[in-house]
């Protein structure tokens, strides 16, 4: 079904319907609200919000754009006022700081796997450090594998603003990374 | 040796970021989202149709109250006098109405739509 056939069901009253457009959604509104908003125990809420003002305005989707890039500037647009109603507009242009809890040399252990599983979730903890435009990038880049245009459309930011903030996010993580992790030569080659 | 160890950890990074944060999907995500939107829906729906008949009722009284006036009292001061000595029993006798009507088209019908949607 495109989704052309899909909205003109959900606006008809087709229940299946809309339980298809949450089903095709749910997982690029969950990854957007949780990394843009970092407050677990708030992303359900925030999700069903997202999904009320999609609906509500759904008549009002014109096609210019895939109907998940539209979906996915509610949901930016949602965790924006989120982020607003609660004080947090700062983080929508600065780098939280991190604690600065270095790498403890006690994780290496003689498992590679296991010490680059560790990176990998100290990559996260950065991510979640980033600012706001920068993590929402980064996830729908890396993790829904959506296009420069795509993101742009969601975001509103022009393309080449995507690009750059795109790469200062990974500039960012590998300056922490390297950082934090004094012995990185160690657990990248020698495990 | 450096450019290695810049390439091999841009690996690990990008391998990293296309990980899906730690906290999945909660269970039933999509009933309960589905169920939000159909509630929103039903509640929308039952409180239009309610001033729907709401405004249909006062219309009805509105000419009522013309026709009344103009062939049955013809002084607009009996009228007057009238409504201002029985107002309380005008005011209580239209918030009981309202309630009655409020709460059996309104509360109950939402009530019992919402069970048999999600029965």
């Amino acid at each position: 079904m495109n989704d052309v056939d899909l909205i003109a069901r959900i606006r008809s009253g087709d229940e299946n319907a809309c339980r298809i457009l949450v089903e095709n959604n749910k997982n690029l509104v969950w990854h957007m609200v949780l990394r843009m908003i970092n407050q677990p125990e708030d992303a359900e809420d925030i999700c069903q919000d997202v999904f009320l003002n999609v609906f509500r305005n759904i008549g009002n989707f014109k096609g210019g754009s895939k109907l998940s890039s539209w979906i996915g500037s509610i949901a930016y647009h949602v965790c924006i006022d989120y982020l607003r109603k609660k004080g947090k507009e700062k983080s929508l242009f600065l780098c939280a700081p991190v604690a600065d809890n270095r790498y403890d040399p006690t994780m290496l252990l003689p498992s590679g796997n296991v010490d680059r599983a560790r990176l990998k979730a100290l990559v996260h903890q950065l991510i979640e450090h980033l600012p706001v435009s920068y993590r929402t990038v980064v996830t729908l880049y890396h993790l829904e594998e959506c296009s420069y245009r795509e993101i742009a459309d969601i975001t509103g930011l022009p393309e080449g603003t995507v690009k750059s903030y795109l790469s200062r996010a990974r500039e960012i993580i590998r300056e922490q990374v390297v950082k934090r992790v004094p012995d990185i030569r160690l657990v990248l080659f020698e495990n | 040796m450096e450019t290695n160890m810049k390439t091999e950890l841009d690996a690990l990074i990008e391998e990293a970021l296309r990980q899906p944060p730690e906290i999945p999907l909660p269970e039933g995500f999509t009933d309960r989202m589905v169920a939000s939107v159909a509630r929103h829906y039903i509640w929308k729906e039952t409180l239009k149709d309610f001033l729907y008949k709401c405004l249909i009722g006062l219309g009805a009284l509105a000419v009522f109250s013309i026709v009344f006036f103009f062939v049955a009292i013809q002084s607009p001061d009996i009228l007057a006098a009238h409504v201002k000595e029985q107002w309380k029993f005008v005011a209580v006798a239209a918030s009981i109405g309202f309630f009655v009507l409020f709460t059996d088209q309104v509360v109950l019908r939402y009530l019992f739509r919402c069970s048999r949607t999600f029965a």
